[in-house]
């Protein structure tokens, strides 16, 4: 059976405080991630079928709040508390990891 | 088949006939030759082969200066005031400037620079900001080079070339029915997010960079030549000789030009009904480009100054019986009089 990759989902507050979060196809992961760094916000891997549903997709290529797009507080919420519960494996450092360099590098 | 299809394929096929005649009449058919000798000339192939990414972004920047105006106004204000170059913007932004959107190509938004005004959206960081230091003709052509030379930097990680090679071929999978589209997206898509480059600007810049610059390059000429650019002149002749009316897809000139069934699309079916190897066999058998380019020469004043509003009183029918397509031309009226029962 093919393991599929959980997908890569970007999230944070932009200037003006409010939730936003995007989700990011594999193609575009890896500049995802070195955006994400670049603009403050944490980048995670998940599976959960839910949230991600509940999520816009992201745009690697659009500028300031386009990068992502906005989120409700509860699905806000929710990828928090994905993060919070296991930050070895979700955060923005394990996702660096993963591609074999660390934050340095960005 | 619906009457609205049959409609449709009548339409079409009206369509065909009249632009295939406009490509023999208009047609540049050393359209490539001339491209790649163009190109040689100032440099862009062989920046191309050496991936100078400089060079390009010069190069790029010239074309986007020609935006919006007549080009030899352009070119007179870029001879009398001077051109902007990579190497001069490299030297201003490793200086790290203390403006918080020069930060990265991300970062880059909503700058707000106004030449005439001498204001931007971070007026505390104004002073000390190298990007109204260079002299160009209006603050939003400023804002387009900063704009594109970040994306290079930090998109492309500064190579350009290799950044379009991977991705035409990450969008080259098996000859499905959009596989043109997928291949001029694939480029046109991201590039189109950089700031104040017109849609119209970018396919012309990427349909002469990528048909001209290297013949080696296959998926290059494939998505060069699938790059169209609609102006007025286009969007115009499509709806005056009642081609747009006919395909039942009325819009006005602007984003719908390239929004779903608008001008880009509708040259792009047209175009692929028409095997341009007639016009020259060197030529891809699917030749969009070509056939919009045929259409802007049949127009344009320094073309073959045909159709367009200095010939054609636009309140009324066309008149002009000189034209070469006078008698197989719907004539539709582009801006009809309204008459008194519509006030």
């Amino acid at each position: 059976m093919i393991e599929t990759m959980p997908t890569l989902v970007v999230f944070g507050l932009d200037p003006d405080g409010k939730p936003r979060a995007g989700c990011f196809a594999e193609p575009d992961a890896e500049l995802a991630i070195k955006v994400a760094a670049l603009l403050g916000c944490r980048a995670m891997r998940i599976s959960d079928a839910e949230i991600l549903e509940a999520l816009p997709y992201g745009d690697v290529f659009a500028r300031g709040n386009g990068f992502i797009g906005r989120v409700s507080r509860s699905v806000f919420d929710k990828l928090a508390a994905v993060a919070g519960k296991d930050t070895r494996t979700n955060s923005l450092a394990w996702c660096l990891r993963k591609r074999g360099c660390d934050e340095g590098e960005l | 088949m619906s009457r609205k299809s049959k409609l449709a394929a009548s339409g079409l096929d009206y369509a065909t006939r009249f632009v295939t005649r406009i490509c023999r009449i208009a047609g540049d058919h050393r359209m490539l030759d001339r491209l790649r000798r163009d190109l040689a000339r100032c440099g862009v192939r062989a920046a191309v082969r050496g991936r100078n990414t400089p060079a390009l972004f010069n190069w790029l920047l010239e074309m986007v200066s020609f935006q919006g105006i007549g080009n030899h106004v352009a070119e007179g204000y870029m001879d009398r005031h001077g051109r902007i170059e990579w190497d001069e913007i490299t030297v201003l932004i490793e200086a790290h400037p203390s403006c918080p959107k020069l930060r990265s190509y991300w970062h880059f938004d909503h700058c707000g620079y106004r030449k005439g005004q001498r204001s931007c959206s971070e007026p505390d960081h104004f002073p000390e900001c190298p990007l109204p230091t260079h002299d160009l003709r209006n603050g939003r052509l400023n804002q387009a080079a900063y704009s594109l030379f970040l994306f290079i930097r930090d998109v492309t990680d500064g190579d350009l070339v290799g950044w379009i090679d991977r991705r035409l071929a990450d969008a080259d999978f098996g000859s499905t029915p959009d596989r043109a589209a997928r291949l001029r997206q694939a480029v046109v898509e991201p590039l189109a997010h950089i700031h104040g480059v017109s849609d119209k600007v970018l396919s012309m810049a990427l349909a002469n960079l990528l048909l001209g610059a290297d013949r080696r390059r296959v998926l290059w000429t494939e998505a060069g030549a699938v790059m169209i650019a609609v102006d007025t002149l286009v969007h115009n002749f499509l709806h005056r000789t009642g081609i747009l009316a006919r395909l039942d897809a009325a819009h006005l000139y602007g984003p719908a030009c390239y929004a779903p069934g608008g001008c880009a699309e509708i040259v792009e079916r047209i175009a692929g009904t028409i095997d341009t190897r007639r016009f020259n066999p060197a030529f891809p058998a699917n030749f969009p480009r070509f056939v919009q380019q045929a259409i802007w020469r049949f127009c344009a004043e320094y073309g073959l100054d045909e159709c367009n509003g200095r010939q054609i009183d636009d309140r009324a029918r066309c008149d002009r019986r000189d034209c070469p397509v006078f008698r197989r031309c719907d004539r539709v009226t582009l801006k009809p009089e309204r008459s008194n029962e519509d006030d």
